[in-house]
């Protein structure tokens, strides 16, 4: 069996399908929150939440937390060949005298919290890279420690937080007691003001309440039945010499194995996701000899093997092979080496003979051709497997994992024509979808991805609360990614954001349309100044002709921030609107393109649907292999 | 054009005004016969004084210098004058001491476009001979290189040898030519200076450059010059934008090779801009008079700046406690009528200034063109004055109301729907039902908030906005007392004006610096300029400003003399605009108070 044929390069095609995601942005989503069942409770802990601030005490115990984490680290890192540069990387040094110097949090001043909170929060991007060696546990406890303390800090000294926290609490309330409260929108900012408690630790027994409505996977991947197939399909042919005794008789030969490999999604209820499967034969020669007879018989073993595969994300698992066989023999030459009479009876005896053993024949070299087919085959999935399970770590979970944007829950799921992969891609704090996207058939497409609203805003709090932004091309690095040609050199690059600490950027997927809207405490347009203003920009999305179409669905709007508007925001809102309109782009389509790799086999990848509904929105592609 | 070479043309001015105790003399020289003659045509900006030495003797004996030259400032000036030196070696490749030395005559400074669109300047300074200019450009080259060697620099410099007349150290280009030595920042402008020099009659030079010409015919004072210069604001302008339209250029090479300053709409109609700053023999008065040349018809923009001529003495309102007062004609329908496409060009957002009135109309119910501007008066007042109880200077500016009797009820509604949901405003209830009061955050940048309470009010036929609301409040609740018009500095500031009233002036002003800095200099000469932090007001700003750039407190606590020393030297200002058919005049006046005058 050729190995390769096992080398599925399913992960390269999700690696891809990911960076798709990126480069993007119907079903069940906001509509199956189930509102009503909890809203009373939820409006009873909302009522009773007060802000909850750390105490000097707590503060102390998460400086001792982060000053531990960093003379951890350092203690590691002595040892390891670039361990120097980490330290220096990491700036340990500065960062724990400031830590130690800082005396217990009681006596700090405003100066003192402002100065640590900035160190704390540089040091904290530096380990917010993708970079290898960033996921390390000793790094990532250090990244939670600092994230600890200054959050702790903001929620003690910083008066904007406890404000916010009581307009978020009381919009809430507002939205829950009102009588629109079943109305999609007002769902979704519930949803979104709750994750703002989640992000700052507030309320937690109202979001807590929420949570197992909301916490369901927003990212979701599905490879279908005929891509994997299509990708992992491998005609096998192969020789194995036999050489044998049974009973006495010497038996040596060679087994032709020929047939197809590919892997298919394992059938629901099942212990697993996926499975490899072999379906083909194996036709063995046997040449036997036992004086004076020598012979020559064949044995044809049809032959099916599926190697179920229980797919976690911290290991792919092989389960029980599940074969059929069914093999015939028969003998194609039978000499004896005696002539004359002699000779003929011994040939009638031994033929008769045969015959006699046949179906022994076939049952025992059915479990033979069998079992060494099968323990071939395992040795050689097992391999891929690990193989593969090791791509999806380097690939996925730790890119998640470095750009602090781990999934809470992770898992796969198989309905026998497809194979899905869901993450609930928040970065440890905030709420996802509340339901499952509702991909169209899997038979129309290869590949299918649905992205929830609430993972872009997520991404966008992570990376954009409180950043200044001077051009796009520094945006798109922010985020580990870089800008499509073309676009590096556009005139948005005029463009400076500062952007705002709450919800910088909302996506909301309804109506076939993805709307962003864009919070900023500042602007700078070219060499203008302008003041903070909500940007809003729809655009309406669609599948023609292969190609993936965002349309310009109005004229991007600027309205007053949800703060209220300062003086000047009418002398200003057409500046920006103005500068918007001329400069965004009104059409852009994204054509098919082809994976690298294996993922050839599934030739150009057109996008064949595309949909934004209920907070969903739903990308399918087929090759036109 | 940089900030670099900004800081040059500031630098250089200084460097004329700075005082010292050198006493040469020479003839002062025609413009014809100097320098200017063999310049080409076209320059971005000229500027000249016509005897350096001389005007080294004069401009010390003006009060304000008298100030400077007082001994409890010695240390700052000298720390002042090093930082100016410093400056001058470093970014000009000129030696001060050199100059005082060896400079006889005019001083001369030019600005061309480079090819790259940019600015070069030059700077031409006079000596006694050949064998002067020689020295002064070896000095200077050599004050150069000792710069580089202490600055630590990481390029090595050498002087380059461009050809015979010309040497280089670090992109600065030095010369000579008869008796005159010459600086330059860019290599192809030195030489064709050079070419033009050893032409024996200059070709279409400078001083056949018609609106140079024309420009120079105007300023016919005959007094002591201090300085005349020339600018050309929209060649200015368009040197500012020129690493912005190379860096357009550079990314995008299928663009128009557009020139957005062409863009603003109308201002290239300005031709140029020139001034002198003279003393008037007699009263030994500085005076400086700029003129704007820029013909009628005004179009578009321009035409904004049309002001009517008119009455431009103090009203009533304006109390005699004000250091600054000014009053000004303006035309506000012409500003609607005119401003859009000013407006939508500057921000490079075509339709937005008509986006913003529809948006006033639409959500605020306000037309600005019909039921705002229409009623606001021609004439705008300003006035400041020290607010004991707030300790801090309060600016405040009215504007007459057109029929305020019939109007006044309307436009209090119609400020008050524009100022309603700012986050920003808060009204004060007033009795009377036809005024409104409203405390507002004025903004300085679009972070920084300049003046937190000011207020805007519609009362007493006008619309006042003040940079403090309580002040404004306490001024509307009382009868003026008396007037500043009524006062005695009033009187003086018409006479010292007289003669320019008879012009068409549109706005007229008067600064009395002795009272204006009082609360801010007794501040600083306790407490040292840290003492300004968290103040408002230009001074404290400024100051501020400078001490972050020194890095430490330049006036730390009794370095200044109290201020009943110093409060005799302080002079006034007047000022006088005025428009014409041929473009818009400033005149301004420094004199000494009468009582204070000897």
């Amino acid at each position: 069996m050729r190995t390769n044929s096992l080398r599925p390069t399913l992960w390269a095609a999700w690696l891809i399908s990911c960076v798709v995601v990126d480069a993007l942005a119907q079903g069940q989503g906001w509509a199956d929150l189930p509102l009503e069942s909890i809203r009373v409770p939820l409006i009873q802990q909302l009522e009773q939440a007060k802000f909850d601030a750390p105490s000097h005490a707590e503060l102390d115990d998460h400086q001792q937390a982060a000053a531990s984490a960093i003379s951890q680290l350092e203690q590691r890192l002595r040892n390891e060949e670039h361990g120097e540069g980490w330290q220096d990387y990491l700036r340990l040094e500065s960062l724990r005298s400031r830590l130690l110097t800082s005396g217990p949090a009681i006596t700090w001043t405003e100066v003192d919290v402002t100065r640590l909170r900035l160190d704390l929060d540089k040091a904290r991007e530096r380990l917010i890279r993708n970079h290898p060696g960033v996921e390390t546990a000793s790094l990532v406890r250090l990244r939670d420690a600092l994230h600890a303390l200054s959050l702790a800090l903001r929620l003690k000294h910083d008066k904007a937080v406890s404000h916010r926290f009581e307009r978020v609490r009381n919009d809430m309330l507002e939205r829950l007691q009102s009588k629109d409260v079943g109305l999609v929108q007002q769902r979704r900012e519930i949803v979104r003001a709750a994750s703002w408690l989640d992000e700052f630790g507030q309320a937690q027994e109202a979001v807590s309440l929420l949570r197992p409505y909301c916490a369901h996977p927003n990212v979701v991947v599905r490879l279908t039945a005929g891509a994997i197939e299509a990708v992992t399909k491998n005609e096998v042919r192969k020789t194995e010499p036999i050489n044998r005794s049974s009973d006495g008789r010497r038996i040596t030969g060679e087994a032709l194995v020929t047939g197809n490999v590919w892997m298919a999604p394992a059938a629901p209820l099942r212990d697993a996701h996926l499975q490899v499967v072999f379906d083909g034969s194996v036709r063995s020669t046997l040449d036997g000899k036992q004086d004076p007879v020598s012979f020559r018989m064949v044995g044809d073993t049809d032959l099916r093997v599926r190697q179920p595969i229980l797919m976690r994300p911290e290991q792919f698992l092989l389960q029980a092979v599940e074969t059929q066989s069914r093999t015939r023999v028969h003998s194609e030459r039978i000499a004896v080496g005696v002539d004359g009479v002699v000779g003929r009876i011994i040939r009638r005896l031994a033929v008769r003979e045969m015959q006699d053993e046949r179906s022994t024949t076939e049952a025992e070299l059915d479990k033979g051709t069998r079992d060494r087919f099968v323990a071939s085959f395992r040795e050689d999935v097992a391999d891929q497997i690990n193989k593969n399970h090791a791509r999806f770590e380097d690939g996925i979970l730790l890119p998640l994992a470095r750009m602090d944007l781990q999934s809470r829950t992770l898992g796969f799921e198989s309905d026998g024509d497809s194979l899905q992969l869901a993450m609930l891609v928040n970065g440890g704090f905030g709420l996802g979808a509340s339901g499952n996207p509702n991909l169209p058939s899997a038979s129309t497409a290869d590949i299918q991805i649905a992205i929830h609203e609430t993972s872009f805003n997520r991404v966008a709090q992570r990376f954009l609360a409180g950043e200044i932004i001077t051009d796009l091309a520094s945006l798109a690095r922010k985020v580990g990614t870089s800008l499509p040609e073309g676009l590096e050199e556009s005139a948005l690059n005029q463009f400076e954001v500062r952007f705002a600490d709450f919800q910088p950027i909302t996506a909301t997927f309804e109506g076939g349309q993805m709307r962003f809207t864009c919070r900023a405490d500042a602007y700078r347009v070219g060499s203008v100044q302008l003041v903070g203003m909500n940007i809003i920009i729809a655009y309406q999305i669609t599948a023609e002709d292969g190609n993936l179409r965002f349309a310009l669905a109005d004229k991007p709007r600027v309205v007053a921030p949800e703060s209220g508007r300062s003086g000047r925001f009418y002398v200003q809102k057409n500046i920006l609107s103005r500068r918007l309109q001329a400069e965004l782009p009104v059409h852009r389509a994204f054509p098919g393109f082809q994976l690298e790799d294996l993922g050839q086999e599934l030739g150009e990848l057109q996008f064949v649907h595309a949909a934004c509904d209920d907070g969903w929105l739903q990308v399918s592609m087929k090759g036109d292999r | 054009m940089n900030q670099r070479q900004s800081s040059w043309i500031a630098l250089l001015t200084a460097a004329v005004l700075l005082p010292h105790s050198s006493c040469l003399s020479a003839d002062t020289a025609s413009i014809e016969e100097g320098i200017t003659s063999r310049l080409p045509a076209k320059p971005i900006f000229w500027a000249r004084t016509v005897n350096l030495a001389e005007l080294h003797n004069v401009v010390p004996e003006l009060p304000i210098f008298e100030f400077a030259r007082l001994k409890e400032l010695s240390e700052l000036r000298v720390r002042i004058e090093e930082e100016v030196s410093g400056r001058f070696r470093k970014h000009l490749g000129i030696d001060l001491p050199a100059l005082r030395e060896g400079a006889s005559g005019e001083m001369v400074v030019a600005g061309y476009a480079t090819d790259t669109g940019s600015v070069s300047i030059c700077l031409f300074v006079e000596t006694e001979s050949g064998e002067a200019a020689a020295t002064f450009v070896a000095k200077s080259v050599r004050a150069t290189l000792h710069n580089s060697v202490n600055s630590n620099e990481t390029t090595e410099r050498e002087p380059r040898q461009v050809n015979d007349d010309l040497v280089e150290v670090g992109q600065v280009y030095f010369g000579t030519w008869q008796n005159y030595a010459f600086v330059c920042s860019d290599e192809p402008i030195a030489q064709q200076l050079l070419s033009r020099f050893s032409e024996t009659i200059a070709q279409d030079g400078l001083m056949k450059d018609l609106e140079f010409r024309q420009a120079m015919r105007r300023l016919d004072d005959p007094s002591q010059h201090v300085i005349d210069w020339y600018l050309d604001p929209i060649a200015l302008g368009v040197a500012f934008e020129a690493p912005v339209l190379a860096a357009i250029a550079f990314f995008d090479l299928d663009a128009e090779p557009a020139v957005p300053f062409a863009k603003r709409h109308g201002l290239p109609g300005i031709r140029s801009i020139v001034g002198r700053t003279f003393i008037e023999d007699q009263s030994k008065d500085l005076i400086t008079r700029a003129f704007v040349h820029c013909p009628a018809p005004r179009q578009e923009a321009l035409a904004m700046f049309d002001f009517p001529p008119g009455d431009v003495t103090f009203p009533r309102s304006v109390d005699e406690s004000a250091s600054i007062a000014g009053v000004m004609h303006w035309n506000l329908a012409a500003i609607l009528d005119h401003g859009a496409n000013f407006y939508d060009d500057l921000f490079d957002a075509p339709g937005a200034f008509e986006g913003t009135l529809d948006d006033l109309r639409s959500a605020l119910d306000v037309d600005l063109t019909g039921d705002l501007f229409p009623y606001l008066g021609p004439r705008a007042v300003i006035a400041r004055q020290h607010h004991d109880p707030l300790n801090a200077a309060v600016t405040t500016v009215s504007i007459e109301l057109k029929d305020a009797e019939q109007q006044q009820v309307d436009i209090a509604g119609k400020v008050s729907a524009l100022l309603m949901e700012d986050t920003g405003a808060k009204q004060i209830p007033l009795s009377r039902s036809s005024e409104c009061f409203w405390r507002v955050a004025l903004r300085a940048g679009e972070t920084s908030v300049a003046f937190r309470d000011a207020g805007v009010a519609v009362a007493r036929g006008r619309l006042w906005i003040s940079t403090h609301a309580s002040a404004l409040f306490e001024k509307l609740g009382r009868e003026p007392s008396r007037s500043l018009g009524e006062a005695d500095v009033a009187t003086q500031w018409r006479s010292k004006l007289e003669n320019e009233f008879s012009r068409n002036a549109f706005a007229a002003g008067l600064v009395q610096l002795d009272r204006d800095i009082r609360s801010t200099y007794t501040a600083v000469q306790q407490a040292g300029v840290v003492g300004l932090r968290g103040a408002s007001g230009i001074y404290a700003w400024a100051l501020t400003l400078l001490s972050t750039e020194v890095g430490e407190d330049p006036l730390p606590p009794g370095t200044l003399p109290p201020f009943e020393k110093v409060e005799a030297l302080l002079s006034h200002l007047g000022l006088l605009a005025s428009v014409s058919d041929e473009g818009w005049e400033l005149y301004a006046r420094v004199y000494l108070p009468a009582e204070a005058s000897p």
